[in-house]
């Protein structure tokens, strides 16, 4: 059957996705109306959230329906909407694993500035990311993220005057 | 129509300014670069580079940007015509009859027309924009708070709207960014959203979340993917090409004109921009060229207007910018990050008080098209080479260069961290479908809606409807806010009806 290809490939995050954001928009629109001291404090907030958690109600709702088992989901072939939706169907997994390191990969070279300084936590990030990102050859990617780190410090430091904080350079 | 004095005074800071000269070759390398390397973007351009403007005055920081915008415009054809993989997303329909032109033998001649329709199409954009902009700006001065509102909302719906995913994930991605925008300490003095986090009193930096959105959620999602081409010929290109290409799209001033037209028009509404005036200007090229059935096959006009339309976009999207503060798309956002960077607020009274400097950017703007023409020329040499770009290398490079540009603009590590953050988010909102330009657009506008929000509140009294329904430029936006949501409101339900009924069908023929 043509659905179960899809069903399979549909990742969970599509739902937990605007639910964990229906989980924030409701807690910050119930923090900011119980601190709030008169209207003007909730006037935008309280609305304008209660309005993005019906959106995304709807849309986690779309999205459960397209999760359902092929037998339910016939019974309930009639309300089923198209919702020319642009999600990805989990065929792309091992390119989203790609990403999904690289972002653990940026984030640790960001939280790693502030001990080893912009120079040495730039080299690293740079052969390391080059190294992800399939080029196997450790020379090459030396090469590439000593000279590429060195003149981007230099640049922020010497023609822009940022006070980067370095270990080395 | 224009002020003479003004446009004295802008000539005058113009001309006195040389420093506002300097960025602009610079600015349209990077643009060309950025546009030219397929996956590259002109909003990744103009975000990370966003913070090197800090150090300049706000008219060299714009020309600075807009160069980039400018540049990048011309930079998406490139790798378009030369490999039929549209370097921007508003490069899509030139690829439509470029490529056929470079598979043909004709890159040369592709590239040329492509440049002058650029240029011309920045030119008129701009032109049709110092034209207008003063009467824009008088009738923009009679708007009030509650109009302002309804504006604002207009812009973020059209944004949230007009995008190529559902009409509830634009809305809820719209709405996020609105809510980002509450974090911090409210103008009337209440902390809000900030964890406790003394770092967040501020609310969060709009710039590196900017960049964050734009840049690293895109960059993120490059990650693994190589554009691979085959194509050794492409690089040997010949000046009397170009030049023929040139004089070819010189020789059709009224496609040209229309293509130009249709962009600054399409260009002028919030959410619409550059990728589709360069669609709808090929669609109507097509629609009233002789030879229709040429199109696709390597037709010149079908080429011609495509780019034009593209680039003369640009100068309609800044009177949306200049004259109401609404960004229309991700790179006018960047440009309303710049302003607010320089203590700038666009606006109605942003062209009554300072006609001087918006004249003295239009015909920046204007100079910068024709130096383009140039600048442009010299890259086409290079492009062959440049388009075969190592993304493997870029995209790490180019991040280094956001989180260093987000530390410059905070002084802390705020600004890397925001980046992190809201480069993850939006990496996600791609993935599941949300638009993220509606989160930017939302982050940027939603504290002019507040503001007009409470505004209309304090002013009416405590009763809003009874104010609003007296006050009629209010009631005629709201008329047209709805005239224009309502027909994708309609399309919308329509396919999903169509889908129901197909559903319906199919279910009942299955066993």
């Amino acid at each position: 059957m043509p659905y179960n290809k899809s069903i399979k490939g549909i990742p969970a995050g599509r739902i937990l996705f605007p639910v964990i954001l229906i989980v924030i928009f409701i807690l910050y629109g119930v923090d900011i109306y119980t601190k709030a001291r008169n209207i003007t404090d909730w006037l935008l907030i309280v609305p304008v959230a209660a309005i993005g958690v019906v959106a995304l109600t709807f849309i986690a709702l779309g999205a459960l329906r397209d999760m359902l088992p092929p037998l339910k989901r016939q019974s309930h072939g009639a309300d089923r909407a198209d919702h020319e939706d642009p999600a990805p169907s989990g065929k792309d997994a091992p390119q989203a694993l790609l990403a999904v390191l690289f972002m653990v990969l940026l984030t640790v070279y960001v939280f790693s500035i502030p001990y080893i300084g912009f120079d040495v936590s730039t080299f690293l990030f740079l052969c390391l990311a080059l190294r992800l990102q399939g080029e196997n050859s450790w020379l090459k990617n030396i090469i590439f993220g000593f000279s590429s780190s060195i003149v981007v410090v230099m640049i922020f430091v010497n023609l822009l005057g940022v006070r980067l904080y370095t270990l080395v350079l | 129509m224009i002020s003479i004095e003004a446009l004295q005074s802008a000539v005058a800071m113009l001309t006195g300014n040389p420093v506002a000269w300097l960025v602009v070759p610079p600015g349209l390398i990077i643009g060309l670069f950025f546009g030219a390397i397929p996956g590259l973007s002109i909003s990744i351009a103009m975000a990370v580079f966003l913070p090197i403007t800090l150090y300049m005055d706000f008219l060299p920081a714009i020309l600075f940007l807009t160069a980039i915008f400018t540049g990048g415009g011309f930079g998406g054809a490139i790798p378009a015509i030369l490999l039929n993989i549209p370097g921007t997303s508003s490069s899509v329909a030139t690829a439509f009859d470029g490529y056929p032109m470079a598979r043909q033998g004709r890159h040369g001649e592709a590239l040329g027309i492509g440049l002058v329709s650029s240029v011309l199409g920045t030119l008129i954009g701009y032109m049709l924009l110092l034209l207008s902009v003063q009467t824009v700006a008088h009738w923009v001065l009679k708007l009030g708070p509650t109009e302002m509102l309804v504006v604002a909302i207009w812009g973020i719906m059209l944004i949230a709207i007009l995008n190529d995913s559902t009409i509830s994930k634009g809305i809820a991605a719209g709405i996020f960014g609105i809510l980002i925008s509450t974090i911090g300490y409210s103008d009337a003095g209440l902390m809000r959203g900030t964890f406790g986090s003394m770092y967040l009193l501020d609310g969060i930096p709009v710039i590196p979340a900017l960049i964050g959105f734009f840049a690293a959620s895109e960059l993120f999602n490059l990650v693994g993917k190589q554009y691979i081409v085959e194509d050794r010929e492409l690089r040997v290109v010949k000046f009397r090409n170009i030049v023929d290409g040139m004089r070819q799209a010189l020789s059709k001033p009224l496609e040209l004109a229309r293509g130009s037209v249709m962009g600054t028009v399409i260009g002028a509404i919030p959410g619409v921009g550059a990728s589709i005036a360069n669609l709808a200007a090929y669609a109507v090229a097509k629609q009233r060229s002789d030879n229709p059935e040429q199109f696709g096959k390597g037709a010149r006009s079908g080429l011609l207007a495509a780019e034009s339309a593209n680039s003369s976009s640009e100068g309609g999207s800044m009177i949306t910018l200049l004259a109401l503060g609404l960004p229309g798309g991700a790179g006018t956002a960047v440009l309303l990050g710049a302003f607010a960077m320089h203590n700038v607020t666009g606006g109605p009274r942003f062209i009554a008080e300072n006609t001087g400097l918006v004249y003295a950017l239009i015909l920046g703007n204007m100079a910068q098209a024709l130096l383009m023409l140039v600048v442009g020329c010299g890259f086409i040499f290079l492009a062959g080479y440049i388009v075969k770009l190592s993304l493997k290398h870029m995209i790490p490079l180019v991040l280094v260069l956001s989180v260093m540009g987000a530390y410059t603009i905070t002084g802390n590590m705020v600004g890397p961290i925001t980046i992190v953050v809201t480069g993850i988010i939006g990496w996600l909102m791609r993935r599941y479908g949300f638009p993220v330009a509606a989160t930017v657009v939302g982050m940027l506008v939603g504290g002019i809606a507040e503001g007009e929000l409470v505004r209309s509140l304090q002013l009416s009294g405590g009763n809003i409807i009874g104010f609003v329904a007296d006050r009629p430029i209010t009631l005629v936006l709201l008329a047209l806010m709805l005239l224009s949501i309502l027909p994708r409101l309609f399309s919308y339900l329509r396919k999903r009806r169509q889908a129901r009924t197909k559903r319906f069908n199919s279910t009942q023929e299955l066993p």
